[in-house]
């Protein structure tokens, strides 16, 4: 394995040192309910958010709350829960902070959280009246900028906390971060498996955004950082550039850390020397950070032990550094990474296609009357599909697939005892299609299909006549619908209809249908 | 990349392959072997203990049937060659086979065509079928031409045309063929089943002598035998036979020379049992060897004949 190590830095390790006592909920709902399309990365969003909070944040996971497929009233009594402790806290004189983190749809001033609602006004009040000094509420979700009253909100790169933090006194107050505006879509990328604003905040406080370089990612920092590269990444999206917003009523000394690099034991260290943007991809080749580093300052990224590639782009060729991360830090330059084309990996850090496996028994049935008499009799047959969704982008999904079958039948022929035929069918095809949510769990898919048939047959008790076989393309188009009743599993009903050109005997075009059942079984995290 | 659009491109617009139900229908109008075969019964083993001797005009017959058989077997292996090869060209009523190498007679060329006339109703009742064959440079020479009625040989009336004249010609034949056209006739549209070698044209064939052949089979086993075959123990006789069957073997045969010189001795009848053992003689010219040489010669009951 190349490494990019150059250098292993002996780090102090120690406990954070944050003078507050500070809870956290962290809430990720795929979820939305009906007329919302299932999200694909709220939920880890929120895992690598609670990980960093509970890692670097100066959470205690005691003190923390991890919720995912849960209700409105879960997040409800999970809210009170910590606001109680908050308040046994702030009674012994602690200061107290509590995050509030959401990824998931949000609709119409409602947070979605399967088929339940929690009003954002709900929310906000609750934030409001909560015990603890600092309140931070961070919300990725479409729309989210609507918890904010529209006085005071503001779409900009940082927080104008100079005079707040001049005060002497603790920071007290509440402080609302929403991914959007109240009427722009928050997105999601399949390039960097998550959505922007969550990928770019985790970033930043993972130690990209600590631009005074003190080890320490204040609250102004990691809004700052977060909003310009996810305005930045997303001026070019279909959706539209998202403009992350934020109402801050921090009195005191104005200004959170968030977290505090320091004591993480692992760490990935970018020298002073080199600039560019990094991208730093786990095992399973996930995005766990970027770094967009200028020349001129070190910048240190504190990660969980593991095994990381680090990326760069530098011009038509990639930097790759593959780094292990354990209890110390690991310098990454430019100098020691390997470089190879650029078409070698052209992802930022994607998780990948999603793969699915489709087994299906179904039958076969031709239009033609005169062509199901013997030539080509109805058939059962059963098979699998190999697919991938998000690969080619748009919405579309392909798939390859292969079938077998067959059956009995007879062939009648004017005057002649009908004939006994075994005949059997082997096909494939490629597919080309589009997925439409329809619900939670039920997805209508429709696109088109090339594929080739092969069918062979022989005739029972009649030995003088021979095998006979015919093999052709066809095209065609195919509908699935699919519900799925587990994470992996779903039960797909597909349908097609498909051309078929006989010119064996005289040319004729014939149309024929396939009708299956099947149970389809999702790959991938 | 050309090269495999192009193959997608054949690949796409060309169905391959030989799926066709009206192959079918061309094939099942062609004869098979065992549809034309001469079933006669096989004799018993025992004959050395038969009393009133062995029923060797019987045991003649069934010889000559296992003869017969390989006869036409032979003819219809040129017709089982055109099942195991793809027509070349379809059209609605017609099909032709070749030209293609003859696998049974190397450096020889093969062709087939054949055809079909429909009636109102659109069911085949006449079909036509020829096959020509030639050894390079020479031209195509017809060696066997058919005809048939039905629409499946099984239960068809048919005719078969051997040109034995050209298969010599053409140094395929085999040496126990004649050297002139035979006519296979069968009918297998009813009960019995007939086929009848037509050697009238020559002089032997087969081990016959030119004369008609007839067998009749039934479809409970029994049947009726008419041939004629040379008196090998009088060199320029024939033996004229007309035999009935069960389906066990026992059976009732009439026979009588034919001698140069419109010389005749018959009629003879012979009965015999399931072992081919001769059970009843009326044999006016003592030509059964149990006989004696005594004529006129009565041997057995004649309630002892099966028929």
């Amino acid at each position: 394995m190349n490494r990019a190590c150059a250098l292993c830095l002996a780090v102090f390790v120690a406990a954070p040192a944050y003078a507050e006592h500070r809870f956290a909920l962290v809430v990720g709902d795929k979820s939305g309910g009906a007329g919302t399309r299932p999200l694909r990365y709220a939920e880890r969003d929120a895992r690598r958010i609670f990980g960093i909070l509970t890692r670097l944040g100066g959470v205690a996971e005691s003190d923390a709350r991890l919720l995912t497929d849960a209700s409105a009233d879960d997040v409800r009594t999970a809210l009170a829960g910590l606001g109680a402790k908050a308040q046994a806290a702030h009674a012994a004189g602690e200061a107290t902070v509590l995050f509030v983190y959401y990824s998931g749809h949000a609709k119409d001033g409602d947070l979605r959280l399967g088929d339940t609602r929690l009003p954002l006004s709900e929310l906000r009040e609750q934030l409001q009246k909560s015990p603890a000094d600092v309140r931070i509420g961070l919300f990725d979700s479409c729309q989210s900028g609507a918890i904010m009253r529209s006085k005071g909100v503001r779409p900009a790169p940082a927080f104008d906390v100079q005079q707040a933090q001049q005060a002497a006194t603790r920071p007290h107050g509440l402080v609302l971060i929403a991914s959007s505006s109240a009427d722009e879509e928050s997105q999601e990328s399949d390039d960097i498996g998550a959505s922007f604003f969550t990928h770019y905040l985790a970033s930043g406080l993972l130690g990209d955004a600590d631009a005074s370089g003190d080890g320490k990612v204040t609250l102004a920092e990691a809004y700052a950082y977060a909003y310009e590269r996810t305005v930045g990444e997303t001026a070019g999206a279909r959706a539209g550039a998202q403009h992350p917003v934020y109402q801050y009523d921090l009195g005191g000394a104005g200004d959170v850390v968030l977290t505090e690099l320091s004591p993480a034991r692992g760490a990935l260290v970018f020298p002073a020397a080199d600039e560019g943007l990094y991208v730093v991809l786990d095992s399973s080749r996930r995005a766990v950070a970027e770094v967009a580093k200028p020349r001129g300052s070190q910048r240190r990224l504190a990660l969980q032990s593991g095994d990381y590639v680090v990326k760069k782009r530098d011009g038509d060729v990639l930097l790759v550094g593959e780094v292990s991360v354990r209890d110390f830090a690991v310098e990454v330059s430019d100098a020691h990474m390997t470089r190879r084309p650029l078409s070698d990996d052209p992802q930022k850090g994607a998780s990948g296609p999603r793969w699915s496996l489709l087994g299906s028994l179904g039958g076969q049935y031709f239009f033609d009357s005169g062509a199901r008499d013997g030539l080509f009799p109805p058939a059962a047959l059963g098979g699998v599909e190999m697919a991938a969704r998000d690969d080619l982008g748009h919405g579309l999904a392909w798939g390859l697939d292969v079938a077998v079958g067959g059956g009995q039948a007879d062939v009648h022929l004017p005057g002649v005892t009908p004939i006994p035929e075994k005949f059997l069918e082997l096909g494939g095809g490629a597919s080309l299609w589009h997925d439409f949510d329809l619900t939670d769990s039920l997805t209508f898919s429709a696109g088109a299909r090339v594929a080739f048939i092969y069918l062979a047959r022989q005739f029972q008790n009649h030995p003088e006549l021979p095998q006979q076989n015919f093999f052709t393309l066809t095209p065609g188009l195919t509908a699935m619908l699919h519900w799925q009743f587990t994470q992996r599993f779903s039960a797909v009903l597909r349908g097609r209809v498909n051309y078929l050109f006989y010119n064996v005997d005289q040319p004729q075009n014939l149309g024929y249908a396939e009708l299956a059942l099947g149970v389809d079984y999702a790959f991938g995290p | 990349m050309r090269s495999g659009l192009s193959a997608f491109a054949l690949a796409a617009v060309c169905a391959c392959g030989n799926l066709s139900n009206e192959d079918l229908a061309f094939l099942e109008a062609l004869p098979q072997k065992d549809q034309l075969h001469v079933a006669v019964p096989v004799a018993g083993t025992s004959q050395n203990l038969c009393t009133l001797g062995a029923a060797d005009v019987w045991t003649s017959a069934k010889s000559t049937g296992d003869d017969i058989n390989a006869g036409v077997e032979g003819i219809l292996a040129l017709v089982d060659q055109i099942r195991a090869v793809t027509p070349t060209t379809r059209d609605t009523d017609s099909r032709a086979w070749g030209p293609f190498p003859d696998s049974s007679h190397p450096g020889y060329i093969v062709q087939v065509t054949m055809s079909r006339e429909l009636d109102a109703q659109g069911v085949p009742w006449r079909w036509i079928y020829d096959i020509e064959e030639r050894k390079p440079p020479a031209d195509f020479l017809p060696i066997l031409e058919g005809e048939f009625f039905g629409a499946q040989a099984r239960d068809g009336i048919g005719r078969i045309t051997l040109h034995f004249e050209n298969t010599t010609a053409l140094g395929i034949n085999k040496p126990t063929d004649p050297t002139f056209p035979a006519q296979v006739l069968y009918d297998l549209s009813s009960d019995p089943h007939t086929v009848a070698l037509d050697l009238t044209n020559g002089v032997t064939g087969f081990g016959l002598v030119g004369f008609y052949y007839g067998y009749a089979g039934y479809a409970d086993g029994h049947g009726r035998f008419d041939y004629t075959f040379p008196d090998q123990q009088s060199p320029g006789c024939n033996v004229q036979v007309t035999a009935y069957f069960t389906a066990q073997g026992a059976g009732r045969a009439t026979f009588t020379v034919h001698c140069p010189l419109g010389l005749s001795f018959g009629p003879v009848t012979q009965c015999w049992d399931v072992s081919a053992c001769i059970v009843y003689a009326d044999d006016p010219f003592a030509l059964t060897p149990a006989c004696g040489g005594v004529k006129p010669c009565l041997l057995g009951a004649q309630s002892s004949c099966a028929l």
